[in-house]
């Protein structure tokens, strides 16, 4: 008996110290087996402690569960936000100013797996449908009919893919993270393209070549050949409009603690949907990707600063087609709007509890330069046409917890040009325009 | 007429104690050839004591004992923690005996070339990596995979300690116990299977090493064999009664010399 208690305890110390909690039940497995090898435990006093471990292990929330066998991963993670925002923007045509105070909140929630054979797949759920905003504005749900605090937030599914991991290359499909290396300039970083995606990466000693190829379902046009609605050839007219993304460059370290990363991409369109109608009404957002065939050029060189990291970042857009799209703004006479900027600088990193980062830049875009239904939507409010600076300072005030504070500012680039694209703030012609933005972030 | 009631109540009590039934159900590993020899050999020495047993694999051993339809769950896999909370809920405690000790052997025809594979050819073969016997060394011939139903538990095990937990290919063919599978690959000179220790010697096929190593009483024991595993019964909690008694005899002198006859390696 005497034997017997001194096993158990020889084995409880064990578990006690490997793996404390009934979480680890199921990992005492090859403790057990070690204490049977060492001849502590015979195999029938093995099976019987493991019997109870795998018991106490059920009765725990996380023993309850049944995952497929075919996953090796499953991760729930997320994020949510809370933010105060002051947006204001001036209409040069009326002189009038227009000024938001915005009390807003979001949730995303994330369930990602790996399976077998390097397939895995994703989910989030992010509130709104709306694709370049996930915040819910407090008190934006109030009605007559529905007094104080009715709820204006929805759920929608912000990302849906499936993908596999072949080596160097993967390829995803569905509604995904955008697979392209960008900036604020081009793309939203809330927008989750829908398509296909290839994506390549091969590490070669102190360079690692990158390439990303993508095909975006842009817009759907429903049925493309309706019935009884038209006729041929008009109703063969009716297509998806797709965006087609190429996208090759590298990574290197060029000395220690020194990265030089270039990424340069090309964007066009196909198809002929409705989204490739007239560029009349500038301050709509929707769908018309017509004269577009954009270059853009993202580099950013990392290095060290009194033991801080830093970066030097900049992009670089030209548009092939914007005349086309000038022409088809109504606006012929406008040749050179075809060109995007940004240059900035940042220092620090916000990864762990005290750390900080700074970020400021500056970034200019003609009117017919880049895809206004791309842009970031918060910056230059989704305009073309804008030139300013941006100011962000982060702090991690707890291992997951951190503050960040946004400051934009800037003027309407050409006064002979609307701000093309679909702002808040509610003219087509913002001469000026400012942004704050205050937030708590919590990840998970 | 009191003394009648006495006299009947006795009657029934002796009947009752000679039809004593012991339920055992589960494993075909365990219940095609030892735990019936086994039962037999009980019975010799215990007349009025009867058995049925049910060979359906060990996912319906471990159900029996949860739903308390039997009084032995015989299973050549350890319970999983669903299993046990489903138990638990049913105020069912399992308790696991290990009853004897069995390694999975690979078996190939007779006629095939392949004499050794590696873990890694095992495991492309069974998932359905490899699809091809000129892969892995044999003549060129499509493999035909056979492995035994989802209830069984060398179904489990075998996914466990030989594939990595992945699954088994599409295009395997599942078969309801040990010996089919061996009859299967004795007609199927592309045919591959797996059977436990007690079926290595059906005519028609030959047992493959693994990594150098072939199951023995010696590799099994000193648990080298990479393939190798303890039985079980389960019961609901300490078994008693007859089911004790049998459990006992199992483990005995006698029913440690049966298992070994049998062909299974003996726990003493």
């Amino acid at each position: 008996m005497a034997k017997i208690s001194s096993k158990w305890l020889a084995l409880l110390g064990g578990v006690a110290l490997g793996a404390a909690s009934l979480a680890h039940a199921q990992d005492s497995g090859p403790l057990i087996d070690a204490l049977v090898k060492k001849g502590i435990l015979n195999d029938q006093e093995a099976e019987e402690i493991r019997a109870d471990l795998i018991k106490d292990f059920g009765t725990s929330s996380a023993g309850k569960l049944n995952l497929s066998s075919a996953l090796t991963e499953l991760k729930l993670s997320g994020d949510a936000r809370v933010r105060y925002e002051y947006r204001a923007g001036e209409n040069g045509t009326t002189s009038d100013m227009q000024e938001r105070n915005r009390y807003r909140y979001r949730l995303r929630l994330a369930l990602t797996g790996k399976l077998q054979d390097g397939w895995f797949f994703g989910t989030r759920i992010e509130p709104l449908a709306n694709n370049r905003s996930t915040n819910i504005t407090a008190g934006n749900g109030v009605t007559t009919t529905t007094g104080p605090f009715n709820k204006e937030d929805s759920l929608a599914l912000g990302q849906v893919y499936i993908g596999r991991e072949m080596g160097d290359f993967t390829v995803t499909a569905g509604r995904m993270p955008n697979p392209l290396v960008s900036t604020s300039m081009v793309w939203d970083d809330d927008i989750n393209p829908e398509g296909l995606a290839e994506q390549w990466k091969h590490e070669d000693g102190a360079v690692t070549w990158m390439a990303n190829l993508g095909q975006f379902i842009y817009e759907g046009s429903g049925t493309t050949n309706p019935l009884s609605t038209a006729t041929p050839p008009a109703n063969l007219s009716r297509q998806n409009t797709y965006l087609w993304a190429v996208q090759g460059g590298a990574k290197a370290k060029v000395a220690e603690g020194v990265t030089v990363q270039a990424m340069p991409a090309y964007y066009t369109y196909s198809g002929s949907s409705t989204a490739q109608g007239v560029l009349t009404t500038p301050n709509s957002a929707s769908l018309r990707p017509a004269g577009l065939s954009v270059i853009d050029i993202p580099v950013e060189v990392g290095f060290m600063v009194g033991g801080l990291p830093a970066k030097v970042f900049g992009d670089f857009a030209y548009n092939f087609d914007a005349d086309a799209r000038a022409r088809t703004a109504g606006k012929p006479t406008f040749t050179n709007e075809d060109m995007a900027y940004q240059i900035g600088f940042g220092i620090g990193a916000s990864k762990v509890k005290g750390d900080w980062e700074a970020k400021a830049f500056w970034q200019s875009v003609d009117a017919f330069a880049l895809d206004t239904n791309l842009v970031d939507s918060d910056l230059f409010d989704s305009r073309t046409n804008m030139e300013g600076f941006v100011l962000q300072g982060v702090y991690v005030i707890s291992n997951g917890v951190s503050v960040k504070f946004t400051y934009a500012n800037a003027d309407r680039k050409n006064d002979g040009l609307a701000t093309y694209g679909s702002g808040d703030v509610g003219t087509a012609n913002l001469t000026h325009y400012q942004l704050f933005q205050a937030d708590l972030n919590v990840k998970f | 007429m009191k003394k009648s009631i006495v006299i009947l109540a006795a009657v029934l009590a002796a009947t009752a104690a000679h039809a004593q039934k012991l339920v055992i159900k589960g494993s075909d590993t365990l219940g095609a050839k030892l735990v019936p020899t086994l039962a037999e050999e009980y019975k010799a020495q215990h007349p009025g004591v009867s058995f049925e047993i049910a060979a359906e694999g060990s996912t319906t051993g471990i159900a029996a004992i949860i739903d308390g339809t039997a009084q032995i769950g015989m299973s050549s896999r350890r319970a999983k923690a669903t299993e046990f909370s489903a138990a638990s809920a049913k105020g069912v405690s399992m308790k696991p005996t290990i009853v004897a000790y069995d390694g999975i052997a690979v078996i190939v025809n007779e006629k095939s070339p392949i004499t050794a594979l590696t873990k890694k050819q095992v495991e492309q073969i069974f998932t359905g990596d490899v699809t091809d016997f000129s892969a892995v060394g044999g003549n060129a011939g499509t493999i035909s995979v056979y492995t035994r139903n989802t209830s069984s538990g060398t179904y489990s095990d075998f996914k466990d300690l030989a594939m990595k937990k992945r699954d088994y290919a599409p295009s395997s063919q599942k078969m309801a116990g040990n010996e089919q599978i061996a009859a299967e690959v004795a007609k199927n000179v592309n045919g591959i299977g797996y059977v436990g220790l007690a079926y290595t010697k059906e005519p028609g096929t030959r047992v493959v090493m693994i990594d150098g190593g072939v199951p023995t009483k010696e590799s099994v024991l000193a648990k080298k064999y990479p393939y190798a595993r303890p039985t079980f019964y389960y019961t609901n909690g300490g078994a008693t009664g007859e089911a004790a008694k049998f459990i006992a005899f199992t483990l005995g002198e006698e029913g440690q010399k049966i298992v070994e006859k049998i062909g299974f390696i003996p726990v003493k």
